[in-house]
């Protein structure tokens, strides 16, 4: 009888744990690949954050989603009279410059640090009146207050005034398909900033000998 | 079960209290002139977020691991105290979390439901003493926080008075993360902030502070408005807030 009731108490041992761990360890491994397809990001990549964002067209997307092409960053809120359409005007012709020359031309990605106000149907009014197509821009809301943490990775500062307005920092980066910034430039007024300019030509064009659009 | 084998048994419950809110001068200066500002109802864990509690979040959020957090979340300090990636000092389980990055903060507050309380919340809480809500014209005290500094980081959270809304070491022990860490030190007249000025950290700004007597709070904004995100320091940790219920 003693004997008996021995046999069926059983404590869990730290070898217990092997027979569920060793496959959990070995999805994690697979996981990723087979699932995604895809390379690790980088350790310096913007998208290891995870975040939910929604574009000009009202689509929720994941942060992560933008991996895949080069693009130009800044953050902007549309009710700004001042700074925001210097950036905007900006990127547009960095842009302008490499369709001139006949290169290959990176979308401008636009996150608004007014998350409230810059609803998607601002925001595809804002890109309207710029005469930006979706080929050219994407424009973007932070969902779930992540504003201050997208700002935070693209070390972009910005603070809120009274008037509704804000203070922040006037930048595009540059980052390459896998979320790493590439290039920084604060020069807002005038011709784009020569260097910056050829940094973008070169990583677009080494982009597109590697063949991943 | 078999997950349970890894989970830690020491886990603290996070334990918030809730402040009505109400207008406040802040000593910083928000582009509003002298005005009150007006602060809306909050709750505020009662203690900085202990060590044992951020084990459990890193043992359920395993990106979040030293050895696996991606080097633009956070600097080669980040937990570097910790004898192992999951493995505080036994001794120190009860001590609040230090050498934590601003994402790593945000990052445990929004695994709880909860967000890191603005500058604007923290200086509300802070402003109380035991006896009263507005307690920041006390001289004494004002030279009491300021010598303070943050002696307490090393030792167990808990040990001093709770305020008069039962928020305890908020001063004395360790610095904070506010979530809005990164917009405190821009004038409040300039319409850019330059990001490359490291004068940012050695004081260029007190005209942005309305009472400069206020030196432990001007200190404490000088500190954490010249941080990035990804920094970790050993008197540095946090807690968290969230809506009234």
């Amino acid at each position: 009888m003693k004997a008996n009731r021995q046999e069926k108490v059983q404590y869990l041992k730290p070898w217990d744990c092997l027979s569920v761990l060793v496959p959990l360890l070995v999805l994690a491994i697979l996981v990723p690949q087979s699932v995604w397809g895809e390379r690790r990001l980088p350790s310096d990549s913007v998208y290891a954050l995870s975040a939910t964002v929604e574009n000009e067209q009202g689509e929720t997307l994941q942060w992560q989603d933008l991996r895949g092409q080069p693009r130009l960053v800044s953050m902007v809120y549309t009710r700004c009279r001042m700074s925001c359409p210097l950036i905007i005007h900006q990127g547009m012709s960095v842009q302008q410059r490499l369709l001139e020359e006949g290169k290959a031309v990176p979308r401008l990605l636009v996150i608004s640090m007014d998350p409230v106000h810059d609803t998607p149907e601002v925001l595809a009014a804002t890109m309207a009146r710029y005469r930006l197509s979706p080929e050219r821009a994407t424009f973007l809301r932070p969902r779930d207050h992540q504003e201050r943490t997208l700002a935070a990775l693209l070390d972009i500062r910005f603070r809120p005034r009274d008037d509704g307005g804000f203070d922040h920092t006037n930048v595009w980066l540059l980052l390459d398909a896998e979320g790493r910034v590439v290039a920084r430039t604060e020069k807002m007024t005038g011709a784009p900033d020569p260097s910056f300019v050829r940094q973008v030509e070169a990583l677009m064009a080494s982009h597109s000998s590697q063949g991943d659009y | 079960m078999p997950l349970l084998c890894m989970l830690s048994a020491a886990v603290v419950a996070d334990d918030y209290v809730s402040l009505a809110g109400g207008p406040f001068h802040s000593s910083l200066r928000f582009g509003n002139g002298d005005k009150a500002v007006f602060v809306a109802g909050y709750q505020l864990m009662s203690r900085p977020v202990r060590e044992a509690e951020f084990l459990a979040f890193v043992e359920t959020h395993p990106q979040w691991r030293r050895d696996r957090i991606p080097a633009l979340f956070a600097d080669a300090g980040y937990l570097a105290h910790w004898p192992g990636p999951l493995t505080p000092r036994s001794e120190a389980l009860d001590f609040p979390v230090t050498r934590v990055s601003w994402f790593a903060a945000d990052a445990y507050c929004r695994a709880q439901g909860a967000r890191l309380p603005s500058w604007l919340e923290w200086e509300f809480a802070a402003a109380a003493d035991d006896r009263q809500t507005d307690a920041r014209d006390d001289a004494h005290r004002r030279q009491r926080v300021l010598t303070g500094g943050t002696p307490g980081a090393y030792r167990a959270a808990g040990e001093s008075e709770p305020n008069v809304y039962g928020v305890h070491d908020l001063h004395g022990l360790v610095w904070e993360w506010p979530w809005d860490h990164a917009s405190l030190m821009a004038a409040a007249d300039s319409r850019n902030v330059d990001t490359e000025n490291p004068l940012r950290y050695c004081g260029g700004s007190a005209l942005a502070f309305s009472d400069r007597r206020d030196y432990a709070v001007i200190k404490r904004v000088a500190l954490l408005s010249a941080l990035s995100a990804r920094t970790t320091l050993s008197n540095l940790g946090f807690r968290c807030a969230k809506e009234l219920p």
